[in-house]
C-alpha cells in the first residue's frame, strides 16, 4: 500500500521537482521517499510540500553535523595551542577529538600526558580543560548553528501544518465524493427497483 | 486582532534583529551583492510558475489561489537555493594571493636568484604572522559557512510564512 502511494507521489513529483540538492549521500532522496509514502492523498501541492519538508530535514541534519564539527575543531585547536606554545603546527585533528569522545582512552591519556608536560602551556592541562576552553572560544558560532537548526525545525512545523490542512481537506472532499456516489447508487437502485423502498 | 495581541506584537517588534549601528548597516547593505535576496525578482517569466499554476488549476484551485501558492513556493526555492550556494561557497582566506607570491619569492631566494636584506625578511615574517592571526579570526571553513548561513535565516522565515499564508487563504 505504501509502495503504491510512493509510486503515485513520485509520478506527480518527478516532472515538477523544485529541489536540486547536490547530495551524493542520498540522504535527501531517502527522507523524501519516506515522507511521500505517508501521504494519504497524493496531489501536486502535497508532494511539493513534502519536498520542502524533506529539504528542511536534510539541512537540519547538516547543521547538527556542522555544530559538532565546530566543537571538534575548536577542541583540537585548543589542544594544539596548549601543547605547542608558540608553534603553529597543527598535530591534533577533529577526528582525534571524535575518537576520544567515542571512548579512545589511550589517545586521551597520551594527550593528557603531553598537556601536563608541555612547557609554556597557558591553556589547559587536560583534555576536558581544552574542551571547556573550546566551548567558550566558539560560543558565537555554536549559537548561530543552534539558530540554523531551530529555523529548520520551525520551517518543518509550518510546512507540516500546511500539509495537514491540504491533506485533511482532500480527505474530506474524497469522503464527500464517496458519500455522494453512495447516495446516487442508492437513488438509482430505488428508481429501477421500486421494491427497494 | 485583540488589543492584547497588538500590544504583544509591538513588544516583539522591538526585538528587531537587524543592524543598528552605521557600520552594521553598511556591511548588511552589501548582502544583496553576495546572495541577491534583497532584490525583488519577477517570476512571471519563470516557466516553473506557469507549470505549477496550470497543475494546481487542474486540481480544482482557482487561478488566484494557484498563482499565490506557486509564487510562494518559488520564492522559498529562491531563498533555499541561495542558502545552498552559500553552504558550498569557497571560504574566505586572508592574504591568499600575497602568500602565494611570498612562496614564489622564497623559492627564488633558495635557488639564489634573488637576495633580500634582513629588514625585508622581517617584513615578510611579520606579514606571515599577521596572515595567520587574521585567518584565525575568520575561523575555519565550517565556522565561516555557519556565519554566512546565519545571515539568511530571516529570508527563510519570510518565505516559509508566505507559503503558510497562501495555503491558509486557500482554506478559507
Amino acid at each position: 500500500m505504501d509502495k503504491d502511494k510512493l509510486q503515485q507521489s513520485l509520478t506527480i513529483l518527478n516532472p515538477i521537482r523544485t529541489v536540486n540538492l547536490q547530495d551524493e549521500t542520498g540522504n535527501f532522496e531517502s527522507i523524501l521517499q519516506g515522507l511521500l509514502s505517508d501521504i494519504e492523498t497524493p496531489n501536486t501541492l502535497s508532494v511539493l510540500l513534502c519536498e520542502q519538508i524533506a529539504e528542511s530535514i536534510f539541512w537540519m541534519r547538516r547543521h547538527v553535523e556542522d555544530k559538532e564539527l565546530i566543537l571538534l575543531e575548536a577542541t583540537a585547536e585548543q589542544i594544539d595551542r596548549a601543547r605547542g606554545g608558540y608553534s603553529r603546527d597543527r598535530t591534533c585533528t577533529a577526528e582525534d577529538v571524535r575518537r576520544i569522545l567515542l571512548g579512545d582512552t589511550e589517545l586521551k591519556q597520551e594527550i593528557d600526558t603531553k598537556l601536563e608536560s608541555a612547557g609554556m602551556n597557558s591553556v589547559a592541562t587536560s583534555f576536558e580543560g581544552c574542551r571547556a576552553k573550546a566551548f567558550l572560544s566558539c560560543a558565537k558560532e555554536i549559537r548561530i548553528a543552534d539558530d540554523l537548526i531551530q529555523r529548520q525545525m520551525l520551517n518543518i512545523r509550518h510546512l507540516q501544518k500546511s500539509l495537514d490542512a491540504i491533506d485533511v481537506k482532500s480527505r474530506i472532499i474524497k469522503r464527500m465524493d464517496l458519500e455522494l456516489k453512495h447516495i446516487e447508487q442508492d437513488l438509482s437502485a430505488i428508481e429501477h427497483d421500486p421494491e427497494a423502498k | 486582532m485583540t488589543q492584547k495581541q497588538n500590544k504583544a506584537n509591538q513588544q516583539n517588534a522591538k526585538r528587531s534583529t537587524g543592524p543598528r549601528t552605521a557600520l552594521g548597516k553598511t556591511i548588511s547593505s552589501q548582502n544583496s551583492v553576495k546572495h541577491g535576496l534583497n532584490q525583488a525578482i519577477d517570476f512571471e517569466s519563470d516557466t516553473r510558475l506557469t507549470a505549477l499554476v496550470n497543475l494546481l488549476d487542474k486540481e480544482g484551485y482557482s487561478q488566484d489561489e494557484a498563482y499565490s501558492v506557486a509564487l510562494a513556493i518559488l520564492s522559498h526555492r529562491r531563498v533555499m537555493e541561495a542558502c545552498a550556494e552559500q553552504y558550498v561557497a569557497a571560504p574566505e582566506i586572508y592574504g591568499r594571493t600575497e602568500i602565494a607570491l611570498i612562496e614564489d619569492l622564497e623559492g627564488d631566494i633558495e635557488l639564489g636568484r634573488v637576495k633580500i636584506n634582513y629588514s625585508d625578511k622581517l617584513i615578510i615574517q611579520r606579514f606571515k604572522t599577521r596572515v595567520i592571526r587574521e585567518n584565525e579570526k575568520l575561523g575555519s571553513d565550517v565556522m565561516q559557512r555557519v556565519k554566512r548561513l546565519g545571515k539568511l535565516i530571516r529570508y527563510q522565515r519570510q518565505s516559509v510564512s508566505q507559503i503558510s499564508r497562501s495555503i491558509r487563504e486557500m482554506q478559507k
